[in-house]
């Protein structure tokens, strides 16, 4: 059949069946270039510097993952949300370490939840980290059945991790995605180049506002802005080195409100927020224990150890917690110790936590941060 | 499954290759069967149960073919003549129009009494109904005065009606074409493979990255249906419109014509650069050639054509034009297009004759072609307006807007009303008028694309491949002939 084929193709009008077949492997290479090239030089430096969304460190975790492979250090990495990004002291863990060659990242994303942060597993576990500290805070187990306005997040973050998503990264995750979730994820075959599509447009229209002079583009307006805090640096630079270990961040919240703001935010804030999805955890028929579990499976199963860190909570938000409020959480972390390999820290519990440590209810401020520092180093140490 | 379904192109198109040229290879029957089998898989996917629709025109049309041929009686071969038109009319008559007609009757009646409302039957318009039936019915016809044999088999017809790269949206190709197409085993090769993915990704390219992309420009203006004074507006969407349905409806045509290429059948041209058309009539001989020729043929030569002077011919090219119109869509605003189609070939037709124009056309040369080709593509945009919009409430001030009845030209007002993505739009939209104009002077771009060095021809179709996948809008918009 194939030689029928071929007989038939060869030698009419000049073009012979080697012809066509350069043709098509010459067009399928400019393609494969093309695309490339359009994605890291059109697209990406604008998701970086927070011109086409609204973060810019939406976009790091797969680069993120090329920079901790080639570190020949120790390496450390937390994974998990804002509450990662705002309590891991990457270079402060460093320095308290007493051993010199350990590489401590903090690529924590705003936002962020197991189920879509466990797209970057397969790629986790190609870089070979050595320990990966992963959050798990109630937050990270509500239900999405308790969510509302969550799609919209979930599209973007999956769209941009498209844009850096390779074949090999490709893995079990796919199975937990839900079915209406899965088209904003890039597939070579049945969805290719969507991600792309769904930011080129936006930046090659920026692209021509610069070259007409409407608007400014050296690449970072957030910088310029003074919004360094959504920017990120280019990666693989030095600048990009020191970010993944110490990202900058805001000023803390809670030192914008006066005497009557805190007291309410107390009083009636801190009430309202722990009624919330994100403060009563589930278990069971959950994507985002789902996602925990395969997370910590993979890593397990690829000889990683794995840390369950439990962030601290605002010291009053936990006087506040009703009887068995966390007891899933609870019951999760200890489901996951099951696996090879994986140990728990729960912060959560312990009496050291006093408000001032805090940024606002959940996440951590500059001593908050230190304190966290010195209990991972020690922990960190033992490992080593 | 249409043609931009990543589907098609990865499995449909494939396997359709591969058992023509696979296991039917050069078995002229067989391979006919797998075309008819897979043309009717297409039609199934792409339209569902209307594929029944599809047969019983097929087979009436064959039967009354055969019959015609096979009697000298006159009154027998109108008789089956009249079976062919009245079912094909009726398919159209109850799927397309009736829902019109009926909405029609209760706008009249709402004049003489307030009680008296016949409900739509909401009957869906099957795909491609206008094109096969209008197929179908010229070989009936054709049969009928003895200007073409029957086919001799009733595959080789059914593969005629309901062959897939033509069978949604076009080209109507006539069946002594196709005939001459199958007439030998199909037998690809590599030049004419080429040629087929070079007009398929062509196609891709100009409906993803042009039409689609202007198209969103069009939408905002006249679904709004605000600021419909602004004449900076009117014309930006009117001219993004016209934009939109040549690449829209030029690129099914490039698709079809090169899925056809590549199973090894030539389908005819459709289009060949309609906007630059120095007149009506010559914007005629260049836009959807396959229908325009049919309707020569078919409605404007049998109402008397110009051979029967002044008023004859008038009254053939309106009802040709008005028919025309009403077969683009059961709605009063494409009726309306036709017959301002329809009054600007009359008055080209007549104004041509008049000694002074005449004269002065004569005398500027290259000024008056100009001159000329404004006049006709500023006319040949305004229909576009009508085409475009069918609620009136809209396309009334519109209108006006456009020729300049009123009206205001406020710069800052329009662009802050358009959608965000606003140079790019600007780029492509120049990106065409500069393309057009090009292939409008020199012409056979595909086919000279199609006959370079591997290198070249690679660089450029890998090229537009990634432009089409990174410049799509976030939705793709169906093809707008799909509709008719």
């Amino acid at each position: 059949m194939v030689v029928i084929m071929a007989e038939s193709l060869s030698e009419k009008n000049n073009l012979n069946l080697a012809g066509l077949l350069k043709s098509i492997f010459i067009g399928s290479i400019v393609l494969i270039i093309s695309t490339q090239t359009l994605s890291t030089y059109i697209i990406q430096p604008l998701i970086f510097d927070s011109t086409l969304v609204r973060h810019g460190r939406y976009a790091i975790s797969f680069d993120a993952w090329e920079t901790i492979e080639k570190d020949e250090q120790y390496s450390v990495v937390g994974i998990g949300s804002s509450l990662t990004q705002y309590g891991l002291n990457g270079s402060c863990i460093d320095s308290s370490i007493m051993t010199n060659d350990v590489g401590v990242y903090n690529i924590g994303i705003p936002g962020g939840y197991p189920y879509v942060e466990m797209m970057q597993t397969e790629r986790a576990i190609n870089s070979h980290p050595d320990v990966i500290i992963l959050e798990l805070n109630p937050i990270n187990l509500f239900s999405f059945s308790d969510a509302t306005g969550l799609n919209d997040y979930i599209e973007m973050r999956f769209e941009i991790n498209s844009l850096f998503l390779k074949i090999s990264d490709f893995g079990g995750w796919e199975e937990i995605i839900r079915v209406e979730d899965l088209s904003h994820i890039d597939h070579p075959l049945s969805n290719p180049y969507n991600s792309e599509n769904t930011y080129f447009n936006s930046a090659a229209e920026y692209h021509l506002k610069s070259l007409v002079g409407s608007e400014i583009n050296d690449g970072s307006w957030a910088k310029n802005a003074g919004l360094q805090y959504l920017a990120v640096p280019e990666p693989h630079t030095s600048e990009w080195n020191n970010y993944l270990q110490n990202p900058p961040l805001l000023p803390r919240y809670l030192d914008t409100f006066n005497n009557t703001e805190l007291e309410y935010y107390e009083n009636i804030t801190i009430p309202n927020f722990l009624e919330r999805a994100r403060y009563n955890p589930h278990s069971e028929s959950n994507l985002n224990k789902l996602a925990l579990e395969y997370m910590v499976k993979s890593f397990s199963n690829n000889g990683i150890k794995t840390i369950l860190l439990s962030y601290p909570i605002y010291p009053t938000a936990v006087s506040l917690l009703s009887e068995n409020q966390f007891d899933q959480h609870n019951n999760t972390i200890l489901d996951l110790l099951g696996y090879d390999n994986v140990e728990s820290l729960n912060l959560i519990w312990l009496d050291i936590w006093e408000n001032q440590d805090f940024y606002d209810i959940e996440h951590l401020d500059v001593s908050g941060r230190e304190k966290v520092c010195s209990i991972m180093s020690a922990k960190l140490a033992q490992m080593v | 499954m249409d043609f931009v379904t990543p589907e098609y192109y990865l499995y449909f198109l494939p396997v359709v290759f591969l058992l023509t040229f696979g296991i039917a290879s050069r078995q002229r029957r067989r391979q006919i069967l797998i075309l008819l089998i897979m043309s009717y898989v297409f039609f199934w996917l792409a339209s569902g149960w209307h594929l029944i629709l599809l047969l019983i025109s097929t087979c009436i049309d064959w039967t009354a073919g055969r019959k015609m041929h096979e009697t000298d009686d006159h009154a027998l071969r109108k008789r089956w003549l009249r079976i062919s038109l009245i079912t094909n009319l009726s398919l159209l008559g109850v799927f397309k129009y009736l829902d019109f007609l009926i909405e029609s009757w209760n706008l009249v009646s709402l004049r003489f009494t307030d009680s008296l409302d016949v409900g739509a039957v909401g009957l869906a318009l099957p795909v491609g109904i206008s094109f096969y039936t209008f197929q179908t019915m010229s070989y009936a016809i054709d049969i009928y005065r003895k200007k073409q044999k029957p086919y001799d088999s009733f595959l080789d017809f059914a593969c005629y009606a309901a062959f897939f790269p033509q069978l949604v949206a076009g080209p109507i190709v006539r069946a002594d074409h196709f005939r001459e197409q199958i007439k030998e085993p199909l037998a690809p090769s590599a030049y004419r493979f080429r040629l087929g993915l070079t007009l398929i990704i062509y196609g891709i390219a100009k409906k993803l990255v042009i039409a689609d992309n202007v198209a969103v420009h069009a939408n905002e203006v006249f679904i709004e249906g605000e600021h419909l004074a602004n004449i900076g507006l009117i014309w930006w969407a009117t001219l993004c419109f016209g934009i939109q349905i040549y690449c829209d409806f030029s690129a099914y045509s490039d698709i079809a014509i090169g899925s056809a290429h590549l199973i090894g059948v030539e389908l005819p041209e459709n289009f060949k650069t309609p906007y630059a058309a120095t007149s009506p009539q010559d914007f005629w001989r260049r836009w959807h050639i396959s229908l325009s020729t049919w309707l020569r043929d078919y409605l404007y030569i049998p109402l008397g054509g110009s051979r029967n002077g002044r008023n004859r011919m008038i009254f053939a090219l309106m009802m040709t034009m008005l028919l025309g119109g009403l077969w683009h869509g059961a709605s009063w605003n494409f009726v309306l297009w036709g017959l301002v189609h329809g009054l600007l070939l009359i008055v080209h037709r007549f104004g041509k004759e008049i000694p002074f124009i005449k004269g002065f056309f004569g005398a500027t040369g290259r000024i008056g072609v100009l001159l000329s080709w404004t006049i006709t593509q500023f006319f040949v945009f305004f229909t576009w307006l009508i085409f475009r919009v069918e609620d009136t409430a809209v396309l009334i001030p519109s209108m006006k807007t456009f020729v300049g009845w009123g009206g205001y030209f406020d710069r800052e007002e329009a662009y802050e009303f358009l959608p965000e993505i606003k140079f790019l739009t600007f780029t492509l939209a120049s990106c065409f008028v500069l393309l057009h104009g090009i292939s409008g002077k020199i012409g056979g771009g595909k086919e000279w694309l199609a006959r370079r060095h591997p290198v070249i021809w690679g660089a450029a179709c890998g090229t537009m491949l990634s432009l089409a996948f990174y410049l799509r809008p976030a939705e793709t918009i169906d093809f707008i002939y799909f509709r008719f």
